[in-house]
């Protein structure tokens, strides 16, 4: 049966085709192409006044860093931030959407958005891909009805905590956060734990590393401190250069220009009108 | 045959060259609330008469400008219903655009998107065209700008206009002043 355009999606049912063809591809040899993961140790937990999330800020490709300095806590309203691990591209493009989503909502109904409808919307479409949109997330929020905090896994369950980690730092993170978490924390000991359990993972993870994020955000307010703690400051070249001690001799200096210079003269005219 | 012969169908033009439903669209616009817009140097006015149709209606419910993004506006004189599909439209473009460009769209397309599907709704079968125009107000980069949509699809920028009931008496006053 011939199957029409891509873009309309089919009725009934999931359709699993390109997903056939990856496995007959692979079969055949060709070896897939990786995809720029996220390593990473997200965590999030709920404070006195409301939620603080934090990351750390290494993307990984293989085991080669790809972004040094990347940013894993993701808009998706103006009180509700989303830490995304896993495939960076999805990730992304999932929080992007929902964030869209998220925005028009807000203008038909005229309120604030609350975390629930995040979630849903976000499992909803991480669901309907079956997981293989790899993306987890740690969604959290301060909406009218309270502080929330959630994580979502790829194939789209949930679990709503008052702490919680994700990505390959998890558990080192997590141990930070066993020991010393407890109710009621003030908003400098909650920042201090979360960038605590992010250093926790960049130093005994390698998937994560780099510098902490940290976003905190309370009832009407927000504060997303990019690169709270640089604990992997990176030493550059020296101001001073090099010094060589052997020279080789410039003998003659010419320069030839590969294609003639041309000047562009604008006339001043009408643009285009529309 | 006269015009009233083609007043039926919708996608058929008159004799004349006319296509009679907008012409009725404009009158059911003409005999709506009216509105009216004022383009200044560094920002654009719209308001509208908010007359209810009785003392018991919740004033507060009743929103007759709405916000299309952070920096549109948009007013209407025409059948309310009209309005809110409109609206509802608008916003979901303005909001595409944004997610695809990652630029708040600018007034002028989003004026266009909008006529452009008012227009739709003039050539396509089993519909009507929308009973309202509309006065979109927005501030950009190329700054205030104010324009008007016809239930045709046709729009123009002005720097002052009116519309709905006493719309004459409305814009002489503008013209004068």
């Amino acid at each position: 049966m011939s199957q029409s355009s891509v873009d309309v999606p089919p009725k009934g049912g999931f359709s699993f085709d390109l997903c056939k063809r990856n496995d007959m591809l692979t079969q055949k040899g060709l070896k897939a192409p990786s995809f720029l993961k996220t390593g990473t140790t997200i965590v999030g937990l709920i404070f006195k006044d409301g939620v603080i999330l934090g990351a750390d800020t290494r993307a990984t490709e293989g085991p080669i860093v790809a972004d040094k300095n990347c940013e894993k806590i993701h808009y998706m309203a103006p009180n509700i931030y989303c830490c995304g691990a896993g495939t960076a591209a999805d990730t992304e493009a999932v929080t992007d959407m929902v964030s869209s989503q998220l925005r028009l909502h807000r203008y038909q109904t005229g309120r604030d958005s609350r975390v629930i409808t995040a979630l849903t919307l976000l499992k909803k479409h991480l669901f309907s891909y079956q997981g293989h949109v790899s993306a987890a997330l740690v969604l959290g929020g301060v909406d009218i009805t309270g502080p929330h905090l959630h994580t979502i896994y790829p194939h789209g369950s949930t679990d709503t905590l008052p702490f919680a980690t994700m990505g390959s730092g998890s558990l080192a993170a997590m141990s930070v956060f066993e020991a010393k978490y407890k109710e009621g924390l003030t908003r400098d000991e909650g920042i201090k734990l979360v960038a605590e359990a992010i250093c926790s993972g960049i130093f005994n993870d390698l998937g994560s590393g780099s510098n902490v994020d940290i976003c905190v955000i309370t009832k009407g307010n927000k504060e997303y401190l990019r690169n709270y703690m640089e604990p992997n400051p990176r030493t550059y070249v020296s101001s001073k250069g090099y010094s060589f001690t052997k020279k080789t001799e410039v003998l003659l200096t010419k320069i030839t220009p590969l294609s003639e210079k041309v000047e562009i003269v604008e006339v001043a005219g009408e643009a285009m009108e529309e | 045959m006269g015009d009233s012969q083609y007043s039926f169908s919708l996608t058929t033009f008159s004799p004349s060259g006319k296509l009679v439903q907008i012409e009725h669209a404009l009158t059911a616009v003409g005999s709506g609330q009216t509105s009216l817009g004022i383009k200044a140097s560094n920002g654009v006015v719209i308001a509208t008469e908010k007359k209810l149709p009785s003392i018991l209606v919740d004033e507060a419910s009743v929103q007759k400008i709405q916000h299309l993004t952070p920096n549109i506006g948009t007013v209407y004189s025409g059948m309310g219903p009209d309005f809110r599909v409109l609206v509802r439209k608008s916003r979901k473009q303005a909001e595409q655009y944004l997610r695809l460009y990652k630029e708040p769209i600018p007034v002028t397309q989003l004026v266009r998107e909008t006529a452009t599907v008012m227009q739709e709704f003039t050539q396509s079968g089993g519909v009507r065209p929308f009973g309202v125009s509309l006065l979109v107000a927005g501030y950009d980069d190329k700054g205030p700008q104010l324009y008007q949509v016809d239930p045709s699809g046709s729009y123009f920028s002005w720097k002052a206009s009116a519309m709905g009931k006493n719309v004459s008496n409305a814009k002489t006053f503008l013209e004068k002043r």
